[in-house]
């Protein structure tokens, strides 16, 4: 008897809490179903040609017992070095971690009745969404940071507007949430792209979306989870610091959150055609974005503080950035909502000059305090879309920030600085007004765990400055 | 100046460099306006001014009261007061004033006379001797200081939100203990899954706790006793320890022994020991619960006796530091305006959720273990504070010495243009005493200043 995908979903839900009280993770149960539902999604779209015969979903469905789970491990192994790029993309260093017959029959079984075409319809895609999102609460997984919390990601959408026929990119696409979104938010416009001509739809599917992503697990998860939300455009396996990124199709939306932290060990990116050279990973970043925007392409990247005001290179940056493009809005964002907490970051939204316009594109820059005075977000107190909706609304609907907008004052949380203004606080972005009220209220406090976070993370930006203190002062003596 | 100087760097007299004075001694802060030019006292830039004396950059000097020797930059437009001495690099500068700033805004660097209220004299500004590197050198050694001090600055800054947060953080993770998360897992491995039941408080504070099922029900009344302290007239009390008298311990003792009290110990009526958990009850703060004395405890002092039948001292003393008790305590004792201090019945009244003994110990363990750690972090983020107030002043040093940027051969020596000022001034001296008349009639009616140079 047929299951709805209803059922189905909800049972490989149940499969999950199962399989973890017998020690897989989320980030294991999820590279699972990654693996079960290429298979089976070759079977029903025909395309099992790029799987070499004998390793498609029939042979795994039809054995039993120990003989399927040997079975399945010779799979992976098989499959993570033969059959065509895409299928090398999924399986490469593919292992299992079920142990049990009876558990990867109990997956195969569900996953054999799905009907693939309705089940992408009716939250396949949302199951492996929530899959990813659970895995990157995990904090000993580490994969927090492979993942923008969803409420971040739709509020940039929603200013930005992607539209049919733009090219969107992300140059540090993770599990490929914001390209989903912008998919999603063009479907929403255009009732499922059935207002398009099949070209355009082509292009929708085939090209709009794309972007890098560097770790291989990670890079199967997005694939995965583009290609159950019908999108087949191609997310590379690479680095966007090297010369891959220079190859990128310059594009007319970039939405991103490059990985926090520093390039491991120090280095300098390897290609070199960035102006500016730097270890500092998300000030590479930075470069990346607003020079492979097209003319008057439009921008919104997430950034730890330190981007707005590390000296030198950083401020060389900035400038850099406010010439050729137009920096019209800074979002300061709450702390606690990612999940390395006590890091600050903002949203940064900027649009390209015109063609031939590189140098005064920025003649203000809008400045959202999202930061001080919020309650804390975390396990207590849910983070949803509601909190964005005050910024949402003093953004204004215009996605390159032209908006007729009102500046609060000092009291407020929205304020207006000129270009001279920034240049007199020697091109620091790092603005803050508003004082720090918020008591303890024993309700409201943060988990211990969060708030044990929040300490490191200030010890370590402690060490980071006395470390480049120590640098600057070697460097002369 | 006894060490040696680096290459094309000179010892000068402060009077040679720059034009030394007084500040306007006409003006106080009773001349100060809402809006206008910026207006330095002894104790820094703190008014505005209708009008400007100055119109350069410079350094302004607290010559006179408690903060003298700290010193302030001045740049645009300003005005020095009454007690102030002002240090202006004047004619063809040899110096700059941010250079000198950062020299000279060291307390200790000054001789100061005086007794109750301490001074700095204009002579000893004068004859202050300075190093005076090249000025492209001072140029390059403002630029490094100033990056330096930026992470400085930060990783101060980082630091200096460490130990707050470690309160922030005991006080959540004993939210956590009372709310049974702390052993969650280990209820989990007895009895699987588990509801949750809650009591509401209503005045003087409002609100919930809430905690595992499987904990009981009781109030703090029934688990403990709470016991007053008593204390003879002030006149029996004595300072330094003797034969026949014991410590009686006030709240302030827990901080520091400096005010350590005796009383005789016939007259002696309540004691405690140093594992026994005493509570404040005055403030501010009320209702610190504190531990590790013994001796006779007074009247605002109380001690919270466990019936250890049913719960374990230690979680009785983390219980009584939940941060929603203390606001309920602080609350009830705000109605009679502190007077009562902790109401002992109302204390009785609070519900407490008691988990078994042997969990009781588990979630002591487990509080004790995270405070301990964040203990020490507290201590070594303060440590580490400590040690960066130290190293900005060695980078100080080390900049004076000429060793924190390199030099430049190419750099015009400091001597020549030291001889070049020399020279100017020769010229100008005979005309200085006219302009300096001049300028103190000028000033006396608050008008613009025309720069005159020192004698």
């Amino acid at each position: 008897m047929a299951e709805t995908t209803t059922d189905i979903v909800a049972k490989l839900w149940n499969l999950c809490h199962i399989l973890r009280d017998d020690g897989i993770t989320y980030h294991q149960y999820v590279s699972e179903l990654t693996y079960l539902l290429f298979l089976k999604m070759a079977k029903e779209t025909d395309a099992e040609k790029q799987l070499p015969k004998g390793f498609r979903w029939s042979n795994l469905e039809s054995k039993e017992g120990v003989d399927q789970l040997n079975f399945y491990r010779e799979l992976l192994l098989h499959l993570g070095t033969k059959g065509s790029d895409r299928v090398l993309a999924i399986f490469a260093n593919a292992t299992t971690a079920l142990k049990v017959p009876r558990n990867l029959k109990k997956l195969v079984d569900a996953i054999d009745d799905l009907d693939w075409y309705s089940a992408k319809t009716e939250g396949l895609g949302d199951l492996y969404e929530g899959l990813l999102e659970k895995n990157a609460s995990e904090k000993k997984s580490g994969a927090g940071q492979y993942f923008t919390p969803r409420p971040l990601i739709d509020s940039m959408v929603h200013l930005v507007k992607p539209q049919a026929g733009e090219l969107v990119q992300d140059p540090a696409a993770g599990t490929g949430g914001f390209l989903i979104a912008a998919d999603r938010y063009v479907k929403a416009a255009t009732d499922d792209l059935a207002e398009l001509t099949v070209k355009q739809q082509d292009f929708q599917i085939r090209q709009a979306f794309y972007g890098v992503e560097l770790v291989q697990d990670t890079h199967r998860l997005a694939l995965m989870n583009l290609m159950l939300h019908d999108i087949e455009a191609p997310i590379e396996l690479g680095d966007t610091l090297s010369p891959l990124g220079e190859r990128l199709a310059p594009a007319d939306v970039i939405l991103t959150n490059p990985p926090f932290g520093t390039k491991k060990g120090g280095g300098l990116p390897t290609r070199d055609d960035f102006t500016y050279r730097t270890s500092n990973k998300q000030l590479c970043f930075l470069q990346h974005v607003y020079r492979n925007l097209k003319p008057g392409g439009r921008a919104a990247i997430v950034l730890p503080d330190n981007v707005l005001f590390e000296e030198n290179s950083g401020a060389d940056i900035r400038r850099d950035l406010m010439d050729k493009a137009d920096l019209h809005t800074i979002l300061r964002l709450p702390t606690g909502i990612f999940y390395a907490q006590g890091v600050k970051t903002n949203v940064l939204f900027f649009t390209k000059g015109e063609k031939n316009k590189d140098k005064g594109n920025t003649k203000s820059t809008w400045i959202y305090d999202m930061r001080a005075n919020m309650p804390s977000f975390g396990k207590r107190t849910a983070f949803t879309r509601e909190a964005f909706a005050e910024f949402e609304a003093a953004f204004g609907s215009d996605p390159y920030g032209k908006s007729r907008r009102k500046d609060t004052g000092e009291e407020g949380r929205f304020r207006k600085f000129t270009r001279e203004d920034i240049k007199a606080r020697g091109d620091n972005l790092d603005i803050a007004w508003l004082r720090d009220d918020s008591a303890h209220d024993p309700d409201d406090l943060p988990e211990p765990a969060d708030i044990a976070d929040e300490i490191m993370e200030n010890l370590r930006v402690a060490m980071t400055e006395m470390e480049a203190l120590r640098r600057e002062l070697e460097a002369t003596s | 100046m006894t060490q040696e100087l680096p290459k094309g760097w000179i010892s000068a007299p402060l009077g040679e460099v720059a034009a030394c004075d007084w500040g306007n001694t006409t003006l106080t802060k009773a001349a100060y306006v809402s809006n206008g030019f910026i207006a330095f006292s002894a104790s820094g830039p703190d008014g505005f001014l209708p009008n400007y004396e100055q119109d350069c950059e410079g350094v302004v000097l607290s010559a006179i009261g408690a903060r003298c020797g700290k010193c302030f930059l001045a740049t645009g437009k300003w005005s020095a007061i009454k007690n102030t001495i002002t240090i202006v690099p004047d004619g063809i500068p040899a110096v700059i004033a941010g250079f000198l700033f950062r020299y000279l805004n060291r307390e200790d660097l000054w001789p100061k006379r005086g007794g109750g209220q301490p001074f700095i004299g204009l002579g000893d500004v004068r004859t202050l001797l300075a190093p005076i590197p090249p000025p492209k050198e001072q140029r390059r050694i403002v630029a490094k200081l100033e990056a330096l001090n930026e992470r400085s600055r930060r990783a101060k800054a980082a630091l200096d939100a460490v130990p707050p947060l470690v309160e922030k953080f005991k006080q959540s993770v004993l939210a956590a203990a009372f709310r049974g998360d702390l052993t969650a897992d280990w209820r989990a491995k007895l009895q699987g899954s588990e509801g949750r039941q809650s009591a509401s408080i209503r005045e003087p504070y409002i609100h919930e706790i809430d905690a595992p099922a499987t904990w009981t029900q009781s109030s703090i009344g029934e688990l403990c006793e709470i016991q007053g302290g008593s204390q003879p007239p002030k006149s029996t009390f004595i300072q330094k320890p003797r034969d026949g008298y014991v410590r009686l311990i006030q709240i302030r003792d827990y901080k520091s022994d400096k005010y350590a009290t005796y009383i005789p110990r016939e007259l002696a009526r309540r004691f405690c020991t140093s594992t026994d958990i005493m509570i404040g009850r005055y403030g501010p703060p009320i209702f610190q619960i504190l531990r590790g004395l013994a001796g006779a405890y007074n009247v605002a002092l109380m001690k919270a006796v466990p019936n250890e039948a049913r719960i374990e001292a230690e979680f009785l003393y983390y219980y009584l530091q939940h941060p929603q008790l203390r606001l309920f305590v602080e609350a009830g004792s705000q109605r009679t305006a502190g007077q009562d201090g902790v109401r002992k019945e109302e204390l009785y009244s609070y519900p407490i959720f008691l988990p078994p003994k042997e969990e009781q110990t588990l979630i002591v363990q487990r509080i004790e273990s995270m405070l301990h750690r964040h203990e020490e972090i507290k201590s070594t983020a303060e440590g580490a504070r400590g040690a960066m107030a130290v190293l900005d002043r060695a980078i100080l040093a080390k900049a004076f010495r000429g060793e924190l940027v390199e030099q430049d051969p190419n750099d015009e020596p400091a001597s020549v243009l030291l001889e070049r000022i020399r020279a100017e001034r020769e010229k100008a001296n005979g005309k200085t005493s006219e302009k300096r008349a001049a300028r103190r009639a000028q000033s006396k009616r608050g008008s613009k200043q025309v720069r005159g140079e020192a004698t």
